[in-house]
């Protein structure tokens, strides 16, 4: 990068200065958006262990489980834990849903940013 | 499907044919003491490719075989296995079938090197691809979702046509996109300022309305996915705990929720195996959420075809067996239902 950068440089200073507030705005801009995944993730891999603990402890107990005639509440109970990694990863969605709309501008921008620059001055 | 069960018949039975040149695609002994435990109940036939004139050799110990052993179906399964012991009623092989399909060689049975001196030289072990089988399972897998006559299917299939709207959507803007792009620097090029500042306005509009088209794309494909897969996980728990119910107190009852604890795996039937990875596949793939292009159908279209030609040799599996004096071969039983399929004991053979 910093080679390309001095070929540039050489070439069209302007450019050189829009590139490189591109790049660390669209690095700032999209981890400040980009920060409820995080969250977001690691609640999801929570959920989704709880549910698969679930699933593993129905497993084990499986003859207990018929023997009480438990299955009903177990699979309530499953349910219940599906339902909220499911839920959590509905919010996923969306949360990455808003950080997408954001950086597909960002990279379709720059298809024609180099061009503009380019072209202002002279125009 | 209806090739292998014809092959896997009791009419064929008798076919014991030594044709060594003949191609053939069958499970080794090392696969069925990896995949299946080998007892002397054990079913021993190997497998014939429909529609290809290939035959499966079926030693003369099999014409005294039970032929009803059980398949993993609920229904049927448990009855069967008591009920046939001479292997000659031709609608016990109806439901047996799957069983055929991939099963491997006695273990220490002489008699069977003889039926088929290729044996051991065939393809190596998961690599038994029945395309027949995978997509009668895929269907299996597939269609419920959509055929249901739910409010979630009908959810679905709006989602569906969304989708594939937006998909179309997506298409038609990369083209425009791609016009746009030539006009504009062309205009650079011939340095002609009207145009450009037009074509750049044309640009930013186009963007504009272009973006949302990708980004719900991904969007409602992602939440079909997620509907599609938690429909599936919640019917695969059911029909388990259904299952659960269906067996009397005083029975173990039948393990067909097999859990890989590391991805989270879940399965109720073994028609169904594969779409536990269908589901569950994704469902703890950490690349799901880091990596966008790696969308549901390629998961869906990997899962169903890879992962299952791997697994195939479960059906030699016989989570079905009621307990039996003379098996001796069941004391692995409670081996299996401590620590589940995927531990073997090499030294007791399955």
């Amino acid at each position: 990068m910093i080679s390309f950068s001095g070929i540039l440089l050489g070439i069209y200073k302007p450019l050189v200065l829009v590139l490189f507030v591109y790049s660390i705005g669209g690095t700032v801009i999209s981890a400040k958006l980009g920060q409820p995944l995080v969250g977001l993730n690691f609640k999801q891999e929570a959920r989704e262990a709880d549910f698969r603990y679930g699933l593993v402890r129905v497993r084990e107990n499986a003859e207990s489980v018929a023997f009480y005639q438990g299955e009903a509440a177990e699979n309530a109970g499953l349910k219940q834990r599906l339902g909220k990694a499911v839920d959590n990863l509905g919010n996923l969605l969306i949360a990455t849903r808003n950080v997408d709309f954001f950086t597909s501008f960002y990279r379709y921008m720059v298809t024609f940013l180099p061009g503009t620059c380019w072209g202002f001055p002279k125009s | 499907m209806a090739g292998v069960m014809a092959l896997a018949g009791p009419g064929r039975v008798g076919a014991r044919v030594t044709t060594a040149s003949v191609p053939r695609i069958q499970a080794t002994s090392r696969d069925a003491k990896r995949f299946g435990r080998v007892s002397r109940h054990h079913r021993v036939a190997s497998l014939g490719v429909p529609g290809t004139g290939v035959t499966p050799i079926v030693s003369h110990r099999e014409r005294h075989r039970e032929h009803g052993r059980s398949s993993f179906g609920v229904a049927t399964g448990t009855k069967k296995q008591h009920v046939c012991a001479a292997g000659t009623d031709p609608k016990d092989t109806e439901e047996g079938t799957d069983d055929a399909i991939a099963s491997g060689e006695g273990d220490g049975d002489p008699q069977m090197s003889d039926a088929s001196p290729t044996k051991s030289t065939s393809l190596p072990g998961g690599a038994e691809v029945d395309l027949d089988l995978l997509f009668g399972r895929f269907k299996q897998v597939a269609l419920p979702f959509w055929t249901e006559n739910s409010d979630s299917s009908k959810d679905a299939k709006w989602l569906l046509a969304g989708v594939v709207a937006l998909t179309l959507g997506t298409t038609g803007a990369s083209v425009v996109f791609n016009f746009l792009g030539r006009d504009f620097y062309n205009a650079i090029a011939e340095k002609q300022p009207e145009e450009f500042d037009r074509l750049l306005k044309t640009y930013i509009a186009v963007i504009a309305a272009a973006i949302p088209v990708f980004v719900m794309r991904d969007y409602y494909q992602s939440v079909l996915t997620l509907k599609w897969r938690a429909w599936m996980t919640q019917s695969f728990v059911t029909n388990y705990l259904d299952k659960v119910r269906a067996f009397p107190n005083h029975h173990v009852p039948p393990l067909r929720l097999r859990i890989l604890v590391p991805e989270g795996t879940i399965t109720t039937r073994r028609n169904y195996s594969l779409s536990y990875y269908g589901v569950h596949y994704t469902l703890s793939n950490p690349s799901y959420h880091t990596n966008p292009s790696y969308t549901w159908p390629t998961r869906l279209t990997l899962s169903a075809l890879i992962v299952p030609a791997k697994l195939l040799p479960h059906p030699n599996r016989q989570y079905n067996r009621q307990p039996r004096s003379e098996d001796s071969g069941r004391r692995g039983e409670l081996h299996h239902h401590v620590f589940g399929p995927w531990f073997h004991d090499s030294k007791r053979g399955y």
